[in-house]
């Protein structure tokens, strides 16, 4: 797989048609074969919204429960993995939420850090920090793309919207990103 | 100078754009340092965010991911699942399986549990001290008669041997030649069994007869040729059994020989590891701070050791720092704050960039909060 490739391969719609056929009737194989199939990339738009392990394995994990006992709620004609995936940036969102009070620290490095170990630190605190000022469609935009390396067309098809508006939202992260990420850096120059 | 827009960048960026549009912007960025710098920023804060936002664990941790979905209990219509599903895997980020939630003892059938160990153990403990408690009441009283074998028995039993002279007529009284014949014609007949078991036998009966013959020590030899003839009656089995341990623990026992040393001595990197690890799986069994801060403090007597192995070294470090941030977790105070802070950063400074070093950040955060 290229860098630019896809990481995850969709499944033949019909494929999924029938899984999702089988596991409205009760089939737990058929519903864990989806499962298996989409765990990695909800876990993984789970992580890059959590930036924590262990909660993004929960979310995961209630994301692909709530869709077993809510299957008979999926919308008619919609694909499985986009439905489960609003569910898991849902929960994501909601978990973020509960932990904004718990804001990243104003990292100190040790004394005998080099300059070049202190900018590194700088500018991934001013990142993270930037990170958890965006919006949730634009953190999840900028998973789709990042992390899973999708075109904008997918990532408007999974944000249910148009590609431009994809395309937006990512220029618009990224934008916020760097403004927010180099003031950081100029704040520090300053301060050295 | 007209310059590419942020949107244009991003999606020259992605390789969105179409192959007439790509070439306008790369025409222009070959002329305009400003917008080329914008892109290099753009693309080097590409690089930071895969290190934030990206996480891949091994397979393992998928399989037990999916293994925990929620699905509720399966329906007997049901095909049954693979027993890749069925076998609970390692937890690799701290979660209990539900088999493992399942299979966990409640508090209640941890704490009878708990009453049975302790009955056994009375128990246990009581038969081991019962002769010595035994003795007040096994001396004779003027009213108890002197013959009463039950009370006498005991007293021969409490006897130490060393302080038992040899006494020519109670050997005599049980010539080994002829008490065995005599039980051995006893037992040979079933009906007279019962009753040798239920009452002393005469030969009991002259050990235990008067006091100065219940201080009589039977040899010990003849005791094991009793007992292997299966003759004897259970009660004296028992109590001749007794005496002669005493005797063996009256006796100057020889000191063993000494067990066989190791040639090498242990290595201390390999003693600390393995003291630090015992350290930490026993603070993440109790999560009791006072054992977190042990762990912690096992680990930070062996990361001096480990300057040689940098591998060993980050785990190390970042042990520490897990074990000091979850012993303030635990029990928050000022002291175990900074000290978990410090040891955080100190993991920061050199950790590699990656979940493990994201799990950090996240502890400086609550800590400095």
């Amino acid at each position: 797989m290229s860098p630019s490739e896809p990481r995850f391969i969709w499944l033949e719609e019909s494929e999924e048609k029938g899984l999702v056929r089988s596991a409205l009737q009760g089939n737990r194989q058929a519903f864990l074969a989806l499962a298996d199939h989409y765990l990695k990339p909800v876990y993984r738009l789970a992580y890059s919204l959590t930036r924590d392990r262990d909660a993004a394995a929960g979310i995961a994990r209630e994301a692909f429960g709530r869709a077993w006992f809510g299957l008979q709620g999926m919308p008619e004609g919609k694909r499985f993995f986009p439905w489960v995936l609003h569910l898991a940036r849902n929960l994501s969102v909601a978990h973020a939420r509960r932990h904004a009070g718990e804001a990243l620290a104003i990292a100190d490095v040790a004394a005998d850090a080099s300059a070049e170990e202190r900018a590194d630190v700088a500018v991934e605190q001013a990142t993270r920090e930037a990170l958890r000022a965006l919006r949730p469609d634009e953190q999840t935009a900028l998973a789709l793309r990042i992390v899973e390396r999708l075109p904008h067309e997918q990532i408007g098809a999974l944000l249910d919207q148009p590609t431009v508006i994809a395309l937006a939202r990512l220029s618009s992260a990224r934008g916020y990103l760097l403004q927010r990420v180099n003031s950081a850096i100029e704040k520090s120059e300053g301060v050295a | 100078m007209i310059h590419v827009t942020l949107p244009q960048l991003c999606a020259y960026l992605d390789g969105e754009l179409a192959e007439a549009s790509a070439e306008l912007v790369r025409r222009h960025l070959s002329e305009c340092l400003e917008c080329t710098e914008r892109f290099a920023r753009l693309e080097a804060q590409d690089e930071i965010l895969i290190r934030i936002l990206a996480d891949d664990p091994e397979e393992e941790f998928f399989r037990y991911l999916s293994a925990s979905i929620p699905l509720g209990q399966p329906t007997s219509a049901e095909r049954p699942a693979p027993a890749a599903r069925e076998k609970p895997v390692p937890s690799h980020a701290g979660h209990r399986t539900e088999d493992q939630r399942r299979n966990r003892p409640s508090p209640r059938a941890a704490w009878i549990a708990v009453a049975i160990c302790c009955i056994v153990a009375g128990s246990a403990a009581w038969v081991a001290f019962r002769p010595k408690e035994a003795e007040p009441v096994a001396k004779p009283t003027a009213a108890e008669p002197q013959n009463a074998a039950p009370e006498t028995t005991p007293r021969v039993e409490m006897e130490p041997p060393p302080e038992q002279p040899p006494d020519p007529l109670a050997e005599q009284q049980h010539d080994p030649t002829e008490a065995p014949t005599q039980e051995m014609a006893s037992a040979s007949e079933p009906e007279t069994a019962p009753e040798a078991t239920s009452a002393p036998t005469p030969d009991v009966a002259a050990v235990s007869a008067t006091p100065d013959e219940a201080t009589k020590q039977p040899k010990p030899e003849r005791l094991v040729e009793r007992a292997t003839q299966n003759v004897v009656p259970v009660r004296t089995v028992i109590t001749e059994t007794i005496v002669e341990s005493e005797a063996q623990h009256a006796a100057p026992v020889p000191a063993a020989p000494p067990a066989p040393r190791p040639s090498t001595a242990p290595d201390p990197v390999a003693l600390a590891l393995r003291d630090a690890k015992s350290a930490s799986l026993e603070a993440a069994r109790s999560k009791l701070p006072a054992s977190f801060d042990k762990s912690a403090e096992a680990w930070e007597r062996a990361l001096p050791l480990l300057e040689n192995a940098p591998e060993a070294l980050a785990g190390g470090r970042r042990e520490l720092a897990q074990s000091r941030f979850q012993a303030w977790a635990a029990e928050p105070t000022p002291a175990r704050r900074e000290a978990a802070i410090a040891s955080a950063r100190r993991y920061l400074l050199y950790a590699p960039p990656g979940p493990d070093r994201d799990q950090a950040w996240t502890w400086l955060g609550r800590l400095k909060h």
